[in-house]
Parts: C-alpha cells; structure tokens; sequence
C-alpha cells in the first residue's frame, strides 16, 4: 500500500479527476472532501463489510420452501 | 448439464439459464456460476442457485414487488462489466435475508443483482443513495402484494409445485436502471 503523509488542507490526486483533501483532523477522526466525477462511486468500506456479512445471513435460508409460502400466504 | 442441489433436488440446466456472476457476490468470490429456479411456490420469491455448490441459494425479489420509485444507478464501469450496451435489456434482483421468522425477513436494496438478459453476465452493484437500506424488511409489502394478485385472479391452486429453472433471455428487464454517466 501506498502511505502518503499529508498536512491540513493538503491533498492528493488520484488519476486526473479524483482529489482528496484532509479537511479537518480533530483527535481521532480525520474528514476527507473527496472531488471525483460523478460516476465514480464512493463508500465508506463498512457498507462492503455490512452487505458481506448480509450475502453470507441470505445463504441461511430454511430449507423447507413450504415454510416460507405458508408464512406468506396463510 | 445436471447439477444436484439442496433444495431443489437435480435440476437439468440448459447453457441459455447460466447466470455468471464475474467475481461472485460480495464476500462469496468462490461461486461464479448460478441459475434462477422458480420454486413453483407463487411467492414470487426466486432462487438464485449456485452451479458449484448444491446448498448455496439465494431467495431473490423483484424490488419493483415492494419498493416504488427504486433506481439503480450503474457506474461507465459496471456497464463495462456487464458488457450490458442497452440498459432495458437488463433485470435486477435483491437478495432476501429470510431467518426462521419468516415474517422477520428483509430485501438488500443497497446492493442489488443487475444482470444482462442478452449475455447472462451479472453483478451485484453497490448504490450510492444512502437511502437504500442493506436490510429493509419485505415480509408485509410481500404479503399484501400477494393477497392483491390473488384476490384478482382466481387461480387453480396447484397440486405439487412445479419447478423450473429460468432462460434468462426470457426474464422481464426491469425498467428503473440508469446509467450514471
């Protein structure tokens, strides 16, 4: 991994489109601004981690279908 | 090609009903190859079913069923990935989380199943709209959405479920993809 350092109001390009700038750092928490083209998608890594866990609940399913469509129909 | 499954027993899948998933789900990067059976069950829930393990099945809804004014907005690279040239001709799924309370059961909006009706290729995207909850519970919505189909049409109730598996080519697209470009 690259490791930069970077100053309060400093940043960094990506490619030529995507800029990250340290906006505040107070404590713990640092805040990013992040400039990218509008199709770029942007998330904070704890939504991947969350719909991980969540693919790996959905393959938990009952077994017997039955057990659902009487739920839903009865 | 037969392939056994868990819940399904063997089912006879023709090359038009692959559905391959490059990467995988999320966190499942193992299992590429699915198919969309059809439970006969009048649910409307899908599964989505894993070529390479018997077990691995994913119920699967059409968010249209529960969810109104629902877009799916897809980056210049998911349409690459998709290969998917004509956003109409495309379908989009959201994985169900059912528990052994049924009624407890909630859709992924967050992070649907776009898949390319043309080519079989299919993803699951991430969106943006914070909006979009990862569990959005489903079971009410479903419900009543089934009372309503029923009450509207009087059915013969079948005896023994007929299941099938689905030629994705034959899949109804979806009509609320957009692209974000």
């Amino acid at each position: 991994m690259l490791v930069l350092t970077r100053k309060l109001g400093e940043s960094i390009a990506i490619d030529d489109h995507i800029k990250i700038v340290v906006v505040q750092i107070k404590g713990k928490q640092v805040r990013l601004g992040i400039q990218a083209p509008k199709e770029t998608k942007i998330h904070r890594e704890e939504v991947y981690s969350a719909i991980r866990d969540q693919n790996q609940e959905a393959t938990k399913a009952p077994s017997e279908l039955n057990k659902v469509s009487k739920a839903l129909k009865g | 090609m037969i392939i056994k499954t868990g819940r399904f027993g063997s089912l006879t899948i023709d090359e038009n009903e692959i559905i391959k998933i490059g990467g995988g789900l999320l966190g499942l990067s193992e299992y590429s190859q699915f198919c969309l059976v059809d439970p006969g069950d009048e649910t409307l829930i899908l599964w989505l079913q894993s070529l390479d393990h018997p077990d691995l099945a994913f119920p699967v809804l059409e968010p249209k069923i529960f969810k109104s004014g629902y877009i799916v907005r897809l980056s210049a690279l998911e349409l690459k990935e998709l290969d998917l040239k004509d956003i109409t001709t495309a379908a989009v799924f959201s994985i169900l989380t059912i528990p052994e309370d049924v009624t407890q059961m909630t859709a992924n909006l967050k992070a649907p199943v776009v898949i390319n009706l043309t080519n079989q290729k299919a993803k699951q995207v991430v969106l943006q709209e914070n909006e979009y909850q990862i569990k959005q519970s489903v079971f009410k919505e479903l419900r009543t959405h089934l009372l309503t189909i029923q009450s509207n049409q009087n059915r013969l109730e079948q005896d023994t479920p007929q299941r099938t598996v689905l030629d994705v080519a034959k899949l109804a697209p979806s009509h609320f993809i957009k692209s974000l470009s």
